[in-house]
């Protein structure tokens, strides 16, 4: 063994030894992990932007070990206010059916409001649960079973107060159009695990698209590549993945068989 | 408004409905389809659309499986696939060869090799002996999205022309620009 393979070797054994790449191997279950493991591979020695020029959704790894390994979000547009539900406000329910303080409203304009408002406290009872103590009201009889395992964040705040340029500013950051969404970012930053399907996939429930339509998950400025993929539920999961009338799967076959010859035939011709 | 599959295109506070406009509206230039940039027209998205919510100086450029679904699929695709079909073998010809040359060149502006043309005889002939076991699938073929045939058009022939023009329509060198 030359000096130069022993050093590579043990450069090589080294790296395994503390990078994500063990993490991963060692502590994701099963397949999963050491499919990433494999596409991890790939990367660790070659050019990673080398990697990502030639394919964009090529997996990147953060510049710390996650310990997430997945994240689900569900966005509820339509649900009951967060007043109802989670956030308890005593003040606001005493002032109950009360004009509105001055003091709130005296700089603000807001749509849909004449002249002095009034107060409107939640109509429901809040009781604190669990160890952590979080105040939850009457309709979320169950949570409070689990309110120990989940965590609830009370510092957000925004000053949109209409549907879609709300939906805009929690997905992009920006209450008008023009910024990539959540997903997009993710998408650009970390690749995707599998290179079968989209990186982002978007599924729109409940028949009706949120008020921010398709810029919630669009990619602005970033390459359209990393733009959401909205798989439908009804009619063809993925757009026209569904074979033409009158077409059988074997006709597609063959029509795809010659479609790649003639597209050689080119290729042999002009070179690539 | 060209077709676009139903349900997609929901607007929110209004009436408005996405009806596929009839006649010669159906067949406009790309640029004037109506555009509403919360729901997109979705094949154009496909292709990497600008979103219109700000100035773009170049279209980003991308490769992905949904744009060969929707040269391959989308009903707008097959209805054009359909009329060059019946364009083809409505025309006056000597043989098959023939036929199969002549819609080549309306899609590629170039004569085609010998080995070319015979490559879509063969699909050509595979796919006839196909439809004519199956004539139901013929007629989806070759009218599901233009109608019912002129009189005296075979339609087991009309719906393997079909295949042979979304092949025709779909080659890397009709779809490439330069």
């Amino acid at each position: 063994m030359t000096m130069n393979s022993f050093f590579h070797e043990f450069n090589q054994r080294s790296l395994q030894a503390v990078t994500r790449r063990h993490f991963f191997g060692k502590c994701a279950t099963g397949i999963g992990g050491i499919a990433l493991a494999s596409l991890l591979d790939e990367n660790l020695f070659a050019a990673r932007s080398v990697a990502a020029r030639v394919n964009p959704l090529a997996p990147k790894s953060p510049h710390f070990a996650p310990r997430a390994k997945r994240a689900i979000y569900l966005h509820m547009a339509g649900a009951p206010s967060q007043l109802d539900l989670f956030d308890y406000k005593p003040k606001l329910k005493e002032l109950n059916g009360q004009p509105c303080p001055e003091s709130l409203f005296k700089k603000e304009r807001f749509a849909f409001i004449k002249g002095v408002p009034k107060m409107l406290g939640t109509p429901h009872s809040f009781s604190k649960h669990g160890q952590a103590g979080a105040e939850l009201s009457d309709l979320l009889p169950h949570l409070g079973e689990l309110v120990d395992d989940i965590c609830i964040v009370k510092s957000m705040r925004t000053e949109q107060f209409n549907h879609a340029p709300a939906q805009l500013f929690l997905h992009t950051g920006a209450p008008r159009q023009g910024r990539p969404g959540m997903g997009a970012w993710l998408s650009y930053g970390l690749g995707s695990e599998t290179q079968n399907l989209p990186g982002f996939v978007v599924l729109v429930s409940g028949g009706k698209s949120p008020d921010g339509g398709a810029s919630l998950w669009g990619s602005a400025f970033l390459p359209t590549v990393y733009q959401g993929v909205q798989c439908r539920s009804q009619g063809d999961p993925v757009l026209f993945v569904s074979n033409p009338p009158g077409m059988s799967a074997e006709t597609r076959r063959r029509s795809l068989d010659a479609l790649k010859d003639l597209n050689e035939m080119q290729l042999k011709q002009v070179g690539s | 408004m060209p077709p676009q599959p139903e349900g997609l295109w929901q607007v929110v506070y209004s009436g408005d409905n996405w009806t596929t406009s009839k006649g010669a509206d159906k067949y406009r230039r790309g640029i004037y389809t109506f555009w509403r940039r919360t729901n997109p027209y979705p094949s154009m998205t496909t292709f990497d659309a600008p979103s219109r919510e700000f100035c773009v100086l170049r279209r980003s450029r991308s490769n992905t499986p949904l744009q060969a679904l929707t040269t391959l699929n989308d009903p707008a695709f097959v209805e054009a696939a359909q009329a060059l079909a019946r364009r083809v073998a409505g025309a006056p010809a000597t043989d098959l060869k023939q036929r199969a040359s002549r819609a080549f060149r309306l899609c590629l502006a170039r004569a085609p090799q010998p080995k070319e043309t015979e490559r879509l005889v063969a699909l050509y002939k595979s796919e006839l002996a196909n439809f004519q076991q199956n004539a139901a699938a013929a007629e989806k073929m070759a009218n599901s999205e233009l109608g019912k045939a002129p009189a005296g058009m075979d339609i087991s022939e009309l719906a393997a022309w079909t295949v042979v023009a979304n092949v025709l329509l779909n080659l890397d060198e009709t779809i490439t620009k330069g």
